[in-house]
């Protein structure tokens, strides 16, 4: 039974990691990730990739909405951005993999940045709109700037290769994308211990005093969404490579939906919410597949109500935890740690 | 291409019958606003569920119009009135991006329904208004147009009367200026909260069962909604008039820019004239200019 | 409450269908031969997934009753994928590294665009699918894959020129919708109606979900074109479009593309869709002669089947000969000879599911056929003769 934990200094309290323990946790952590790969399944290769791609945009968001408090409809635009930007540039340069995906963040970066312009005059819902309206314009520009994007047809993207070696499979590219998704995450925990992600933080809590105490609102709003956007281009450019095709619908008005669901579910303006909202909510319509299997020799017809029953489901996990649990599956993590921590003693 | 004159009339009277659509949707929007300062992004959804509803009574059951058209308002009623107090009400107190967040959630929930029940398949609603189409002067209006747009009207002034005069509107005019003073002069607020989205959905109902005779009805025709916030942000979100205002401009802009620009500029069109009307005067044009005060 | 109750779905299982439980000892040596698919059985596109994946399955059933290809059976494998690309992704991913997926139907244009990388680097799947894109009709593109019929481009040329034949210098609105599949003929029909000497007088294009046709309905009213052409539409707001037309006093026939020309939903519309014409490559007539509508016509008594029926029996049918083709020449299941095979097809029977003996041109058989719609008779009349494209012609 641990205690508590006394800090001697004020690096210590704003330490990544704040107890030995986490450290091994964190340990154990990595080894996991890199010994997932022997299962061996290249489905579930496919999923975990899948879900480190929705990670990073999820954290992304989270960056934005969960810690800086702008609610954006429009997440999966910069992501159809990112992914265009590797099309563009390994299909038509040939330029390394890793370029690509630091400029298919850069470029994202830049888009949300102007998307976050109106940000000076207007907040909250109407911001939000406004990156809804944000997100119709970039469809139509991917839609009809057909020299760039292809047009309707979109674009294709040629196979990541890293030193020669093709990830053509989930299998491989999972050893680019983990690593990525690993640092991406890290940073953004790291984030909020140096200035600006206080910054933010305080600009989420109560705006106009965050300015009286000379935050300047502007300057930390455009950086939030800039930051945010990086993330959803460099895992809207790990997407590309993952499906290998662009195309204007590729990334639906729903899918920024989904995103604003996996930070509510998980945990707005949490790192590891956003962690746990993107792996559950990535995972959950497979569990219902598998659940419908499961119910079919009692109801045949489980399956053709399979696809409304995860929309109902999916709305329905949004208010839940809104109205139950409103920090979402963090908070009933934090929760479990706690009580384990003080086991057998409860508060 | 020479733009004849009467083509242009003939475009314009189109896009009013739409916009008038769009303005009843709009004022469903606009009812919730006020009473809950609530942004429901789920209008949209509320309109298709109630021309689902108006389907089944009609279609499915084969009810004559006359019996189809008040069961579908009493079941919309009843929607509304479910969704404002399980979902809606145990939120309230919290800030507004909350309950904005469950009204995405919500959409979510309704097309599921709807599919559940009617599968995503797109349907016809039956045919029951007037085939004739109508002229005025030289200009045709497609009768469904035409007949669609005296009715949103009709329903349209009872709303206005019912505000103007009937002590529930007043109630609810009241609780929209300042919910404290309202609740301490004997106005029961919850219970204004729960009327407006009963009342709410039933106008959404209403330009569902419209929307749907003139196109038809599908799980995705909650599509409609997204020129609906257009409306209601150039309208102001709490002014009734803005929304008939904006409704009918939307429309007439929809309108002439599908037919002289092309159906692909639609939504760029609308959706450009909103950014543009959020950065100028994000109240919009004749919505109330809140001033933030700590 | 829908018609996809549903005789399929007792067989179907979730995820893993197992088609034809019936007539299996025959063979129990040899190893089965599995055919994956991801088939939308939910969403939009229900309605043909549904049916589609029905005329896969009545098809294998035909053929393991009577003795499967070179003695294997065939073992049908289908998920649901919802209409979307991501999850048919996961479907092929997960059917393929479980068994030896020689052949694989695709749902979508997105979809069988989406995987071509991964078959082509595979080298041991081949496609058919649900797309008719032209793009897929491209041989150096898509090594891998074929297109069960007339691509979209061609299905528009059949349609041409039936106009052409009827009334020289005709007048043509276009009307598309703002989409990839939409627009995908566009630009091919325009330049077919100007070798014809067509005159096509106005494109429209509508914008995906809308649902008001009235002002597109008074465009069109100002021209008052000899014919309207669809595409890219899934039959809604075809029948609205022409009732409206017709209160509006016009005269103009109306036609359009596979996905809506669907009987089920035109019986759905009634009156409102009688004279609709729509070009197909199946032969609906109910007194076609041939094994293979013969063997459909015993497999479905009393019932109307669709064009995506038609579709998922004729990308069967096409999966067995080929299969059949490749083990008979002693060759190894590899996507390179069996696509050797599959071009080989000229001049070949279909059992009577085409009108006319079909070749391979690039991916695609383009043939077709005009037919119109009868809503007193509740069913799709020939209109045309059988119309074959061919490159100049």
């Amino acid at each position: 039974m641990r205690v508590g934990t006394a800090k001697q200094s004020y690096a210590a309290d704003e330490g990544l990691f704040k107890t030995d323990t986490q450290k091994v946790w964190f340990g154990l952590l990595l080894a996991a990730l890199v010994l997932f790969p022997l299962n061996g399944s290249s489905y579930w290769m496919f999923l975990a990739v899948l879900v480190m791609i929705n990670v990073i945009s999820t954290t992304g968001l989270n960056i934005l909405t969960g810690y800086t408090g702008q609610v954006s409809l429009g997440h999966a635009a910069f992501m159809a951005v990112g992914a265009y930007t590797v099309a563009f540039f390994d299909g038509r340069f040939g330029t390394p993999v890793l370029l690509n995906l630091v400029l298919a963040g850069a470029v994202a970066a830049g888009i949300g940045y102007l998307v976050g312009l109106p940000s000076l005059r207007i907040k909250g819902l109407y911001l939000a709109i406004a990156t809804l309206a944000a997100a119709v314009i970039l469809g139509f520009i991917f839609l009809n700037w057909t020299p760039v994007t292809g047009g309707l047809r979109g674009l294709n993207v040629p196979t990541a290769t890293i030193a020669g070696i093709e990830l053509a499979t989930p299998d491989r590219l999972y050893w680019l994308v983990m690593p990525i998704t690993v640092v991406m995450v890290l940073a953004a925990k790291n984030l909020f211990r140096t200035r600006v992600g206080r910054a933010f933080i305080a600009i989420r809590d109560r705006d106009i005093s965050a300015e009286i105490i000379g935050i300047s609102l502007f300057k930390y709003k455009l950086m939030s969404f800039a930051i945010s956007s990086f993330y959803a281009g460099v895992a809207g450019g790990l997407w590309a490579y993952l499906f290998r095709v662009v195309t204007p619908e590729s990334f639906p008005a729903l899918a920024s939906i989904f995103f604003l669901a996996a930070v509510i579910v998980g945990g707005a303006g949490t790192i590891v919410g956003g962690i746990f909202g993107a792996v559950f909510m990535t995972l959950i319509p497979e569990f219902l597949k598998l659940s419908a299997t499961a119910l079919v020799p009692w109801f045949p017809d489980a399956s053709i109500y399979l696809a409304p029953v995860r929309n109902i489901i999916f709305g329905l996990l949004i208010i839940g935890f809104l109205i139950f649990e409103p920090m979402g599956l963090a908070e009933m993590w934090r929760r479990t740690r706690r009580y384990f921590a003080l086991w057998p003693f409860r508060t | 291409m020479a733009v004849e004159f009467i083509d242009i009339v003939e475009t314009s009277l189109a896009g009013i019958g739409t916009g008038s659509l769009m303005a009843l949707t709009g004022v469903a929007f606009v009812i919730i606003y006020k009473a809950t300062k609530v942004i429901n992004l789920a209008i949209g959804e509320m309109l298709m569920i109630g021309a689902f509803v108006f389907y089944g009574f009609s279609a499915g059951l084969a009810l004559p119009i006359w019996a189809s058209v008040p069961l579908t308002l009493v079941v919309a009623a009843l929607i509304g009135g479910l969704i404002e107090r399980t979902m809606i009400r145990p939120l309230l107190k919290d800030n507004p991006v909350s309950v904005f967040m469950v009204t995405i959630g919500l959409t979510s929930v309704l097309i599921g329904v709807v599919e559940l029940v009617w599968s995503a398949e797109p349907r016809r609603l039956p045919e029951f208004l007037p085939s004739q189409p109508v002229l005025l002067g030289d200009a045709f209006i497609p009768s469904k147009t035409a007949y669609s747009f005296v009715i949103a009207a009709a329903a349209m002034a009872v709303l206005i009367t019912v505000f103007a005069f009937w002590r529930g509107g007043i109630a609810l005019r009241a609780t929209a200026t300042d919910r404290a003073a309202a609740s301490s002069v004997g106005i029961d607020v919850p219970g204004v909260f729960s009327f407006s989205w009963m009342l709410a959905a039933v106008v959404a109902a209403l330009a569902g069962i419209l929307v749907g005779s003139v196109g038809g009805i599908s799980s995705a025709m909650g599509l409609f909604g997204l020129s609906v916030f257009v409306v209601v942000i150039v309208g102001g979100l709490d002014s009734i008039l803005g929304a008939l205002i904006a409704g009918l401009f939307i429309g007439w802009l929809e309108a002439m820019v599908g037919r002289f620009m092309g159906g692909e500029f639609k939504l760029l069109a609308t959706f450009t004239i909103l950014l543009v009307v959020l950065v100028v005067r994000p109240y919009g044009l004749f919505g109330t200019h809140e001033i933030e005060r700590l | 409450m829908t018609r996809l109750t549903r005789r399929a779905f007792h067989q179907l299982g979730l995820g893993a269908a197992l088609v034809s439980t019936a007539s299996g000892r025959a063979f129990a040596q040899a190893p089965e031969i599995v055919i994956g698919a991801a088939n939308p059985m939910s969403g939009v596109f229900a309605f043909a997934g549904v049916e589609g994946f029905e005329g896969g399955r009545d098809h294998f059933e035909f053929v393991n009753r009577a003795g499967g290809v070179a003695g294997r059976r065939i073992r049908y494998v289908n998920e649901d994928s919802g209409y979307r690309v991501d999850n048919a992704v996961a479907i092929f991913t997960r059917i393929t590294s479980q068994h030896q997926t020689p052949v694989f139907f695709g749902d979508s244009t997105g979809f069988q665009k989406a995987i071509n990388p991964e078959l082509n680097r595979r080298g041991t799947t081949v496609m058919g699918g649900a797309s008719f894109a032209s793009e897929i009709d491209n041989a150096q593109a898509f090594p891998n894959q074929w297109i069960p019929g007339p691509n979209y481009s061609d299905q528009m040329r059949v349609l041409l020129r039936y106009i052409a034949a009827q009334k020289k210098g005709a007048s043509v609105v276009l009307v598309h919708s703002d989409t990839e599949f939409g627009r995908d003929p566009i630009a091919a029909a325009e330049a077919e109606a100007k070798r014809l000497e067509l005159n096509v007088v106005e494109k429209i294009v509508t914008q995906p979900g809308s649902v008001d046709v009235s002002g597109d309905v008074l465009k069109i009213r100002r021209r008052n074109p000899d014919y309207v052409i669809f595409h890219g539409y899934v039959l809604q707001p075809i029948p609205e479009f022409m009732a409206q037309a017709r209160q509006a006093g016009m005269t103009s026939r109306f036609m359009g593309t596979f996905y809506s020309t669907d009987t089920v939903l035109m019986n759905r519309a009634g009156a409102a869709a009688d004279g609709y014409m729509g070009v197909s490559c199946y032969n609906f007539d109910a007194t076609a002669r041939g094994v293979q509508v013969e063997a459909i016509r015993a497999a479905n008594v009393g019932k109307t089947r669709t064009h995506a029926y038609y579709q998922g029996w004729t990308n069967a049918m096409l999966a067995i000969e080929v299969l059949r083709r490749t083990l008979a020449a002693n060759e190894e299941l590899t996507a390179v000879n069996m696509m050797k095979h599959a071009r080989a097809l000229k001049n070949y029977d279909t059992g009577g599911i085409f009108g006319v003996p079909v070749s391979m041109v690039n991916n695609s058989f383009p043939h077709g056929r005009v037919y119109q719609y009868s809503a007193a008779d509740k069913m799709l009349k020939p209109a045309s003769d059988w119309i074959t494209i061919t490159a100049g012609a």
